[in-house]
């Protein structure tokens, strides 16, 4: 018996890219977090891929495409950023992160590690806030947190919005909208799906109504056989 | 006459710090945003300010008439953002999305988020900024003690025992059991019937509390269910005809049938 060696698929002979190697330092960067924050800055990019890095990461995002990945350039927060007295540099230095690029289903978030309560909670934190233009007193939003987590949890759920950066906090104790909503959140699409929402009071009602109209009629019908 | 109006001047400056406090708490307010920026009169205050500004004598006053001034002005600016907030499609009225906010199922909150939702791809490595940033955070950490003090949970009372009386009064425990109240009920529907051996349901069932005649109605709906009384609806009332016995029911035949009290007296529904 002779064993025959595994085939091995011929793959088609492709022509070398002219960014391949510039492809994967992209990825290399975008991939990997390094400092606080996920992702590379603008000026990192440029001194990394060459003046032509957004062609590069045109290329790159066509190849995520595939994945259901999108590059990401998110403007950064001037409020937040160190301001530096001395740099008379005027150039924006946005962020560029790779992040999901369609939506994710109920279990599939579970598996990343959500749970369907903290997803809940950080809902109500960023439409409250939204809502309140931008910022919103912590006392308040663990208040309406607090109606359907309890007070202890609510609490808990602040900090770890916080601490992801889901949502940052003031020295006088307002939360605004952290870095990771800016760059992971559609606010237009988040609160117009939540204002077109039917509240589960109005769907009970709705039903109940239907019910016993139904009965009402069944009712009458059977008294009249009789 | 000099001393005279020297100390209605003095009066009046005093006044005028007090209205002047009160602008510049209610702007500080409104950046706190505890108030909507409209709420609060700009001209009037402008107006407040312009009146006082000939009594003011001392550097502090000067100081506290600049920092509210400066604080109007940035009332203004939260007018101006809060007009180009709601004009956009992000608005939502906080007071109706908080009660939305209330009224929505945890699950569906969850679903409505994943719909915007792009979570950022990211490989996590243990670099020397997130090794500090871990320690910051563990050398950073209130002991359990002080967090819990933010809870205000006060010490609980020494576990004591309650007599039938105190549980009664407290609604846990009745007075006589659900079988003596039915049938008290029954024997009183009995006795309150007209030459036809009928009774208006509305007529029996109402009592002066909300609590009573809910209680009444529910205890109703129990006997005409066990076939100790028949519900009938004849021209728009609805009448009780009770029996002197218990009847057996062909339990195919039987139906629901939904009375809202609401309709009748209002405010809480049944």
């Amino acid at each position: 018996m002779t064993e025959e060696s595994p085939r091995v698929p011929q793959q088609p002979e492709t022509s070398p890219h002219f960014y391949s190697d510039r492809l994967k330092r992209a990825a290399h960067l975008l991939f990997f977090k390094r400092g606080k924050m996920p992702g590379a800055r603008e000026w990192e990019l440029r001194t990394r891929l060459g003046k032509n890095y957004e062609e590069i990461l045109d290329d790159f995002n066509k190849i995520l495409g595939e994945l259901d990945l999108e590059v990401k350039r998110v403007k950064e927060d001037i409020s937040s950023a160190p301001v530096d007295p001395i740099s008379t540099s005027q150039e924006s230095d946005d962020r560029f992160l790779v992040r999901l690029k369609n939506e994710m289903t109920l279990s599939e978030s579970r598996l990343c590690g959500w749970r369907i309560d903290n997803l809940a909670a950080l809902t109500m934190t960023i439409s409250y806030v939204v809502s309140k233009q931008g910022m919103a007193s912590r006392a308040e939003v663990e208040r309406i947190l607090s109606q359907k987590f309890g007070r202890w949890r609510s609490m808990n759920l602040v900090d770890i919005f916080i601490r992801t950066g889901y949502v940052r906090e003031d020295e006088t104790g307002l939360l605004r909208l952290g870095w990771r909503t800016k760059s992971e959140v559609d606010l237009k699409v988040l609160m117009t799906y939540l204002l077109e929402a039917k509240s589960e009071q109005s769907i009970s009602e709705s039903s109940t109504i239907d019910e016993s109209l139904q009965l009402d009629a069944q009712y009458d019908s059977e008294r009249t056989d009789t | 006459m000099a001393n005279k109006s020297n100390k209605s001047n003095r009066v009046r400056a005093a006044s005028g710090r007090t209205e002047v406090s009160e602008v510049l708490q209610t702007c500080e307010a409104i950046q706190r945003r505890k108030f909507n920026p409209f709420l609060l009169d700009v001209g009037r205050s402008i107006a407040t300010l312009r009146k006082y500004f000939p009594q003011w004598k001392t550097f502090t006053d000067y100081c506290l008439d600049a920092r509210t001034l400066n604080s109007l002005s940035d009332v203004i600016r939260l007018q101006n953002s809060q007009l180009r907030y709601e004009s956009s499609t992000l608005y939502a009225d906080p007071r109706f999305l908080s009660d939305k906010l209330r009224s929505l199922p945890i699950e569906h909150l969850a679903r409505v988020f994943l719909k915007s939702w792009h979570p950022i791809v990211e490989f996590e490595q243990l670099a020397m900024t997130t090794a500090k940033e871990a320690l910051h955070y563990w050398e950073m950490l209130l002991p359990y003690d002080i967090r819990r003090k933010r809870l205000d949970v006060s010490r609980a009372l020494i576990p004591s025992a309650l007599d039938a009386e105190s549980l009664e009064s407290m609604g846990i425990a009745a007075q006589e059991s659900f079988s003596e109240s039915l049938e008290k009920l029954w024997n009183e529907m009995k006795e309150g019937v007209d030459q036809n051996g009928q009774q208006n349901y509305w007529k029996f069932v109402k009592r002066d509390s909300y609590e009573e005649t809910a209680r009444r109605a529910y205890l109703v709906s129990f006997l005409v269910t066990y076939g100790y009384a028949t519900l009938e609806k004849k021209d728009g009332d609805l009448l009780l005809m009770p029996h002197m016995e218990q009847r057996n029911l062909d339990l195919r035949r039987l139906v629901s049938f939904p009375i809202s009290l609401k309709s009748r007296l209002g405010g809480r529904e049944a």
